[in-house]
């Protein structure tokens, strides 16, 4: 009995998880966070404390797959700084394949703040170049983006006009699924010493604490609870925050490491006893 | 010489480079810029070399018939549809729904949209919103209504009325005094009750946001036209609805939403599933090193879900006074910002070190496996 438990058919897990992943989705049941980690305090501490008409970069740099964790945290981070009467630029530093992913969102964001393209907002879009992209953009963003998603010359572009390089903008959030996080570590803080901050997939948390802890970065979002912690943190200041799927996900999420725990205790439980009737046979 | 000339070439510009980084003479940055372009045009022959790359393996699967080669033909088909589609887009001609005189073409330009244009085009059977401005893109100009914004103080009538999706009167004459005419169809959206309402009347909407008693009103820039380009041999130009020009309902926008991105989250989401298998059958506490990890595992997992970390904890051991209500949070906190931290730094230092040994090893060309060798 025990060793079948042992070895049991992993379609029954799969089962489970179907079960577990399936019923709160369809349901939608949000399950609320109440409390909130350092790091997504310290990122919406920092936008909390900017003044209107300061520029946030937001770098996006993922792709659909990692989409579920990420785009809450974008959709949070831009009620924020909308409702903040912040201005804001969004590019894809290292992903191409979010482009309409970020463009699609920044409209629909700013449209719900009453929010218009070219004074308030602008989508600059992906460059191929990598890391020569980053450098040269502490000097002229222009250089690397002559021009925007939609062909319009930066000098076309109201706030682009006062914008010329990281020196006027006030943070940089680099929200991502690959290893970009490093490199606007290394470079963009290091040599331009930018206000930076991270929104990454939760695997990816445990790498950048480092840089949290030496003030390289002045905050991170743990993946999609970095998403859900943002909103309650948006909702408790009473800003406007529609359309996040951060509280809905955290009921699956919730619910899936729930079953993840049981399953992990009970293969324990099996594997004991398993390992005591051995003993006793010997 | 067929191997010294580039690993001369390599340690010569990588010595530039390294060099370069502690010389802040405007000298050295229009060398690193140069460098820069040229590797952002290299960047872009990866792409196509990438492509061919492509191509060719597939091509090869496909002529071979190796197992699973039906799979390859679907490669080509992804390959080809959405080049297609952005065709396809591209191409489709828009309903014409006016020509402009070539008489009145020269005095199109940056700004507002000059009277006799606009009197040329409501004459075409147009309409067009009471303030717009035409913007020139490329060889076609664009004539969007301009951004409208204005603020207003609001009784409590004025919201009751909104809450119930109706517009006050008084309400109304604030719009008019702003030559914002509402239609007398417009649909009002509750959005959030007592604080945002949605109006639309068919393509037009306006947003109300009410906060501080002041009712903040905003209507986004729409683009109404395009005119031109110039068709051959006519000197009018030809007006379109600029829906044709929208990224919304673009066949690239549509594939892209409808099927890249559901495949591309559907792959990665059964992940879930493998974790939870892999999880059941390793996460056994045999030793002691894989009892800590299971632990920190449960620990992190357990504070990562609010269900547990929140509800179930304050339920449970919301009377234990002695112990701090974000528990579990600070818990995680500490294992990932002082053991994990720890452990990191110490992997990164590592990695830091043997990225240096080897960079000096191919910048002094005794590591050449860069060549192939």
């Amino acid at each position: 009995m025990i060793q079948k438990l042992l070895s049991l058919d992993r379609r029954w897990i799969f089962l489970i998880i179907a079960v577990v992943v399936f019923v709160p989705a369809i349901l939608k049941i949000p399950v609320p966070v109440s409390t909130i980690s350092n790091s997504t305090q310290q990122l919406y501490d920092t936008i909390e404390g900017f003044e209107p008409g300061e520029v946030v970069m937001i770098s996006l740099d993922y792709g659909p797959s990692s989409m579920a964790e990420l785009q809450p945290q974008l959709t949070a981070l831009l009620h924020h700084c909308f409702a903040k009467d912040l201005r804001v630029i969004g590019i894809n530093w290292a992903v191409f394949d979010s482009v309409l992913l970020g463009q699609n969102e920044f409209d629909r964001v700013a449209r719900l703040h009453g929010k218009t393209y070219g004074p308030d907002y602008c989508y600059l879009g992906y460059k191929p170049g990598g890391l020569p992209n980053l450098l040269d953009m502490g000097k002229d963003i222009s250089s690397v983006y002559p021009k925007d998603v939609h062909n319009k010359s930066l000098t076309d572009i109201p706030m682009m006009k006062a914008i010329k390089n990281y020196d006027h903008i006030s943070l940089v959030v680099d929200l991502a699924s690959v290893g970009s996080p490093p490199f606007w570590i290394n470079y963009v803080y290091g040599r331009f010493q930018q206000t930076l901050a991270l929104g990454v997939t939760g695997v990816m948390i445990s790498e950048l604490y480092p840089a949290l802890d030496a003030g390289q970065i002045v905050g991170i979002l743990p993946g999609l609870l970095g998403a859900a912690e943002y909103e309650y943190l948006i909702q408790d200041a009473n800003y406007t925050m529609e359309g996040g799927d951060g509280a809905t996900g955290m009921g699956i999420q919730s619910f899936l490491h729930v079953a993840l725990i049981l399953i992990i205790v009970f293969c324990n439980i099996a594997f004991f006893i398993d390992r005591r009737n051995r003993s006793n046979i010997a | 010489m067929k191997r010294q000339i580039p690993i001369i070439l390599c340690s010569l510009l990588g010595f530039c480079l390294v060099v370069r980084y502690f010389i802040p003479h405007r000298l050295s940055q229009d060398f690193e810029s140069t460098v820069n372009d040229w590797v952002r045009i290299l960047a872009v022959f990866a792409f196509v070399i990438g492509l061919g790359s492509l191509i060719r393996v597939h091509l090869r699967r496909i002529a071979m018939k190796v197992s699973h080669w039906q799979y390859s033909i679907v490669v080509f088909v992804g390959l080809l549809l959405m080049p297609l589609a952005a065709l396809v887009d591209f191409v489709k001609t828009p309903n014409q729904l006016a020509s402009l005189p070539a008489n009145l073409t020269s005095k199109l330009q940056n700004g507002p949209l000059p009277a006799t244009v606009r009197q040329a085009l409501t004459e075409e059977g147009l309409s067009l919103p009471p303030v717009v401005t035409v913007e020139s893109v490329g060889k076609r100009w664009k004539i969007q209504e301009q951004r409208q914004q204005f603020a207003t103080d609001a009784s409590s009538e004025i919201i009751t009325q909104l809450d119930q999706g109706k517009i006050d009167t008084i309400l109304r004459q604030k719009f008019s005094v702003r030559d914002l005419q509402l239609p007398e169809s417009i649909e009002v959206t509750v959005q959030s009750k007592g604080r945002r309402w949605l109006l639309e009347s068919g393509a037009l909407w306006y947003l109300l946001i009410y906060q501080n008693q002041i009712l903040t009103v905003s209507r986004d820039t729409t683009a109404a036209y395009i005119v031109g380009p110039n068709p051959v041999g006519s000197g009018d130009l030809p007006v379109y609805a600029s829906r044709k020009f929208s990224k919304q309902g673009s066949s690239v926008n549509w594939l892209f939403l409808n099927v890249y991105v559901p495949l591309d989250a559907t792959m990665f989401s059964l992940l879930a599933f493998f974790i939870a298998s892999a999880a059941y059958r390793a996460f056994r506490a045999r030793t002691m090193d894989a009892t800590l990890l299971l632990l920190a595992g449960v620990i992190l997992m357990f504070a990562n879900a609010p269900l547990l970390a929140n509800q179930f904890w304050h339920s449970v051991f919301g009377g234990l006074n002695f112990l701090p209500d974000a528990f579990p949070t600070l818990v995680k906190d500490w294992i990932l910002q002082v053991p994990g931290m720890a452990a990191r730094r110490a992997i990164q230092i590592g990695l830091a070190l043997g990225a240096i040994s080897q960079s000096l090893r191919i910048l002094l060309g005794i590591d050449r496996a860069w060549m192939g060798e």
